[in-house]
């Protein structure tokens, strides 16, 4: 894996997670539960994650990263009612997951020289 | 005497999984949807009284598998359980997260063993559960462990090198976590 195909099997993830809205609430199908306002924040998250892998500017997947880090940290904090994201602990886990991929990969594209 | 069919084991390549492709992707697939279990499970946790989680633990003292075990949740676990629940939740999303993204992969599965151990001790033995359940969690768990699962597509396979090349000691246990 490179550091563009991990971004833009990430930002995948973040578009496919999408099924999940039309998905029925149920313990079998639904892995992670979405609602509209976490369904933008992983629309964004990819947008950036793509533009990122395209132009090989890598601090845009470290933004995509720090929104969904704050949005995770937003959904902990409302995880009694919702709060302002919507969603249940799972949505947390998974911005939480994606937050940390996409400032993984950008700290790895620093860290690692670039090969021709 | 050897004939020519038979297989040099001194000169013959060693099967490795960073060479099966099938191995890869078993292992990459694997990674995901055992991240996705612990994702999943963090939906009912539901904070400031864990209500779910509360009753979810109480069958360690209806049904004991490991009566200290039960001691210590009925007396310092249930009546607590508006700490430990935040505990269990950001426990189970942190081990969802980096098993998802390929980071510190062997710390975190090994940690999801620990989970779902204390897990099986919980309600391994209520009529309800299916135990074998708990133990596949825990193997499933220390398979990724064993196979380093996020060397596979995961972000241990771009960051370990790094790490692996620094001379620090926290290098050193940032590669072992991974």
């Amino acid at each position: 894996m490179t550091v563009k195909s991990g971004l833009i099997a990430l930002s995948a993830l973040c578009l496919v997670s999408l099924v999940m809205l039309v998905v029925p609430e149920d313990e079998a199908y639904q892995w992670v539960n979405q609602s509209t306002n976490s369904s933008i924040v992983f629309v964004i998250c990819a947008i950036l994650g793509f533009v990122a892998a395209a132009t090989g500017r890598f601090a845009i997947g470290f933004a995509a990263g720090a929104i969904a880090f704050i949005s995770a940290l937003v959904q902990l904090v409302g995880l009694a009612d919702g709060g302002l994201i919507g969603g249940n602990g799972s949505t947390f886990a998974l911005l939480l997951g994606v937050g940390l991929g996409f400032c993984g990969l950008a700290l790895a594209d620093r860290l690692t020289p670039v090969t021709a | 005497m050897s004939t020519s069919t038979e297989i040099n084991r001194s000169t013959s390549t060693p099967v490795s999984l960073a060479n099966d492709r099938f191995a890869r992707a078993a292992v990459l697939v694997a990674r995901i949807v055992v991240a996705f279990l612990w994702i999943q499970n963090v939906r009912w946790k539901v904070p400031p009284d864990f209500g779910a989680l509360a009753a979810f633990t109480g069958f360690a003292i209806d049904h004991p598998v490991f009566p200290p075990y039960t001691a210590v949740v009925e007396n310092i676990i249930l009546p607590n359980i508006g700490v430990f629940g935040w505990v269990i939740v950001l426990s189970e999303a942190t081990i969802g997260a980096f098993l998802l993204v390929g980071l510190f992969t062997r710390l975190w599965a090994l940690v999801a063993v620990v989970q779902g151990f204390v897990i099986f001790l919980t309600v391994g033995l209520t009529p309800e559960e299916w135990p074998w359940s708990y133990y596949l969690i825990m193997v499933g768990c220390l398979m990724l462990a064993g196979v380093a699962g996020g060397r596979v597509w995961g972000l241990d396979g771009l960051l370990r090198p790094v790490w692996l090349a620094r001379d620090s000691v926290w290098a050193k246990w940032l590669a072992r976590a991974s």
